[in-house]
């Protein structure tokens, strides 16, 4: 068993009401009024995410490079967002 | 960028969807699948669906419950993570993760609309109760309606928290 951490970007939507966070990498969107709610709740997907790509094998699609997802969103706030999630399949 | 944001106002269009994602589950996987709410966040309810009858293993997902307006966009989102999640504990076969995705890039997210989310769902549902019946239980239970009903009650009082939490945060405020 082992922790395994990762790390993707986010983009910051704002649209003077209410916050959104989108990681389209693994295609996960959350909402809500603030940007501490929208954090929170995209840390509760990425781990359920990773949680079932560990437990069926799946191939876990790789980062985008944040520098390259903040110069395409440059009116955006881009945000770097990581989660730690154990593997009980790997074994060391 | 306003269609990013185009929101479900109504309350009761809001829990349908998440009535929906929990009677999905119920529905078509059975006893091969728990709903609860988490302890330490009650405004989270969390689908527990066995993967491998054999192995006994299990993946846990989570709704988070957000009260109207909710974004178009996230409740999509939500719906699609739902569909993969459930697709990954029922198939034999590796599937793409991204099969139920929604947001295929940010054009997608631009133009979602709330009819998506229907169709969605419905996409979801039929492959889901097709693939029961083909290869595991050609009997299986599709009315989900009464799943719907028999979890609307855990969605409420997750809702319910939901505004307690909001309440409170204002009072400190």
């Amino acid at each position: 068993m082992i922790v395994k951490r990762y790390t993707y970007p986010a983009v910051l939507y704002f649209d003077g009401e209410t916050y959104m966070l989108a990681m389209h990498d693994l295609r996960l969107v959350t909402s809500g009024t603030s940007v501490e709610e929208v954090y929170e709740d995209m840390l509760v997907y990425m781990e359920g995410y990773f949680q079932c790509a560990l437990a069926v094998d799946e191939i876990i699609e790789k980062p985008s490079d944040f520098a390259t997802v903040a110069k395409s969103k440059s009116k955006n706030v881009v945000l770097l967002v990581s989660v730690k999630v154990v593997d009980d399949k790997t074994v060391l | 960028m306003a269609d990013v944001f185009e929101k479900i106002e109504n309350e009761e269009t809001v829990k349908m969807y998440y009535r929906n994602c929990i009677g999905y589950c119920k529905g078509i996987l059975g006893d091969r699948c728990r709903v609860y709410q988490d302890e330490e966040r009650p405004d989270i309810i969390r689908v527990e669906t066995l993967i491998d009858v054999a192995s006994e293993v299990h993946y846990t997902f989570p709704l988070v419950v957000k009260q109207a307006p909710v974004t178009v966009a996230a409740l999509a989102a939500n719906l699609g993570f739902v569909g993969r999640a459930l697709f990954q504990a029922v198939l034999d076969e590796p599937i793409n993760l991204n099969d139920f995705a929604v947001l295929e890039s940010d054009e997608r997210l631009k133009d979602l609309t709330v009819d998506d989310l229907d169709d969605l769902a419905d996409i979801v549902t039929l492959r889901l109760i097709k693939y029961f019946k083909e290869k595991v239980n050609p009997n299986v239970i599709s009315d989900i309606d009464n799943y719907n009903n028999e979890y609307a009650s855990l969605v409420d009082a997750a809702y319910q928290k939901q505004h307690l939490n909001k309440s409170a945060s204002r009072i400190k405020k």
